[in-house]
């Protein structure tokens, strides 16, 4: 009997996403990856996507004083580890700012599942530019350190917005609406470097980042 | 678009400067990625270290560590980028972004003979993408192995930030891409495929932008201080390379040089005849750029560089008409034969 199940293209995507910063993540030298930082860097993954071009896969989420996270995307970590394509590991039970217990784990690639899947994805040239997208994000994101990729949020254009309070809708993705604020801070540096120099969007995407970090390191001071 | 509130345009100037050129090599091979990045760590290491480093250390391209070594062997370094970890006396191992990475720390420094040894036997990494720093010199040296420490004569002393780069050195590189990747057709990888038919002397259609990646990637593993920059706009048009540094105070860029890039054809991919015309035609159209890209961005040096594909080689007599022009305005001039088959190279050469 098969157990194969068919998936809509968005999860299979998100899915992707998620194998991406896990692929990242050992290349950036900060694998296995904790479940906060995964759920971080899958935020950014998405909120910076315009920058690229791309399509933002999760514009609704809610805005917790912990940091993002997306409950698709814990649900898409759960079906991969299900699958064996991610091994869990050092699982724990932690307690967020809100007073709710949640089991908690380090992640990584099973590369026996995951190495065909990549490999499968890349000769897709659409795919193989969202891959490369988020692999740039997780590089950007591990010059900050694993203190920082958990704090990062709170520095972030568009989740630090104090026009939505924890708790509410964060949307990064309005209709009709121009761009987040964090694709507008990333687009900025490429305008304030023209006509001297004109930035790549992998460079928009690092430069945001290395701000976070001077944020961070603002705010510690 | 305005300045956007809460992010000043000031603080994000600030950052660009402080960290020009990081992803720019995001489409460039990991083993070139991996030198750019170890060059930035030794140069932020040297400005902010209060002692110079004393001790060799080597980076080697390897994000999970030896296979040779537990990982309680291994110390992890988080931010080693950052100019405050001492970096010698040890064995780093980093990814191709190395913000991060892991270290073994060796408790005496081995003569250089039994580095390599160690490196090549006991650890068995002799294959891995490696670079040498070594502080003992003076100047320092960085020694890139990319084909790891096992092949010993394989070995390119780098530049580092700061160092003077003329445009003779710029064209030597050149010079040695042609040799190496230009002069006779390649089959592999595709992107370096020149020829829609080469035995017919028919370039690609997209020969130019083939050719300038394969020299953006020559000349940014030679200048890894540097940023080399393609289809830069201009109020003129597009230049095609360019070599920036980006020095004290901020704001302020140094560009080396500024090459245009011709391909000489005879035929196009499909295999219509281009008129031979064409050619003097790119050449004055090349110099023309040359100057006014240079002049319009202040370049310190700009070369016009042609491939010539055309069945029949001309040599440097196709500049003619141009050469007096160029001496006077120091554009240098330059064209290179490329075969479409090793048969028409080895007919040519002997």
């Amino acid at each position: 009997m098969s157990g194969a199940t068919t998936l809509a293209l968005p999860d299979v995507r998100r899915q992707l996403r998620v194998i991406a910063i896990l692929a990242g993540a050992e290349a950036a030298v900060i694998a296995p990856l904790p479940a906060r930082q995964l759920h971080t860097i899958g935020y950014f993954a998405d909120a910076l996507a315009p920058v690229w071009g791309l399509q933002i896969l999760d514009p609704k989420l809610l805005k917790r004083n912990e940091g993002p996270t997306s409950p698709a995307l814990q649900a898409d970590i759960d079906r991969l580890v299900g699958c064996g394509v991610l091994l869990a590991s050092a699982l724990r039970h932690s307690e967020d700012a809100e007073g709710l217990w949640r089991i908690e784990a380090d992640y990584a690639l099973n590369h026996d599942f995951a190495a065909p899947i990549l490999a499968e994805t890349r000769r897709f040239e659409r795919y193989a530019r969202e891959l490369d997208y988020v692999r740039e994000v997780v590089f950007a994101m591990a010059g900050l350190g694993a203190i920082g990729i958990s704090e990062a949020s709170s520095s972030d254009a568009a989740y630090s917005n104090q026009m939505v309070d924890s708790g509410d809708l964060l949307d990064i993705a309005p209709v009709d609406s121009e761009p987040n604020l964090s694709v507008q801070v990333a687009t900025r540096f490429g305008e304030l470097m023209a006509p001297e120099v004109a930035l790549g969007d992998a460079e928009k995407v690092h430069l945001y980042v290395r701000e976070l970090h001077n944020r961070l390191a603002a705010n510690r001071d | 678009m305005t300045e956007i509130p809460g992010w000043p345009d000031q603080s994000l100037l600030a950052t660009a400067h402080a960290h020009f050129g990081e992803g720019a090599d995001s489409d460039l091979p990991e083993w070139l990625r991996f030198l750019i990045g170890v060059v930035r760590i030794i140069d932020n290491r040297r400005r902010q270290a209060t002692e110079p480093e004393q001790t060799p250390a080597v980076f080697f391209l390897a994000p999970k560590g030896p296979a040779s070594l537990t990982t309680s062997e291994l110390r992890s370094e988080p931010l080693l980028d950052n100019g405050l970890s001492e970096l010698g006396g040890q064995l780093w191992f980093v990814g191709p972004v190395p913000h991060n990475g892991v270290a073994l720390t060796l408790s005496e420094w081995p003569s250089d003979a039994d580095l390599f040894d160690r490196i090549e036997n006991e650890l068995a990494i002799g294959d891995l993408p490696a670079v040498l720093f070594d502080p003992r010199p003076d100047p320092p040296q960085l020694r890139h192995y990319p084909a790891g420490l096992g092949d010993r004569d394989r070995v390119e002393v780098i530049a580092t930030a700061g160092q003077p780069i003329d445009l003779d050195r710029v064209l030597e590189v050149l010079d040695i891409a042609h040799r190496f990747h230009l002069e006779k057709p390649r089959s592999k990888p595709e992107s370096a495929r020149l020829w829609q038919n080469g035995a017919k002397h028919r370039p690609k259609s997209d020969a130019e932008a083939r050719i300038q990646f394969i020299l953006r990637i020559a000349l940014q593993a030679a200048f890894p201080a540097t940023v080399v920059r393609e289809e830069q706009p201009q109020t003129s048009g597009r230049l095609d390379l360019e070599i920036d540094e980006a020095v004290p105070p901020p704001g302020t860029f140094i560009r080396h040089a500024l090459l245009e890039l011709k391909v000489l054809r005879s035929y196009t991919s499909t295999g219509s005849t281009v008129s031979s015309s064409a050619a003097a035609k790119a050449i004055e159209e090349g110099l023309r750029q040359a100057i006014a890209y240079r002049d319009e961005r202040g370049t310190l040096a700009s070369a016009l560089c042609c491939f010539d594909m055309r069945k029949t080689h001309s040599g440097e007599s196709c500049f003619e008409p141009v050469t007096q022009r160029a001496g006077e305005q120091k554009v240098a001039l330059r064209i290179w034969p490329l075969y479409g088959t090793v048969d028409q190279f080895r007919r040519a050469t002997t």
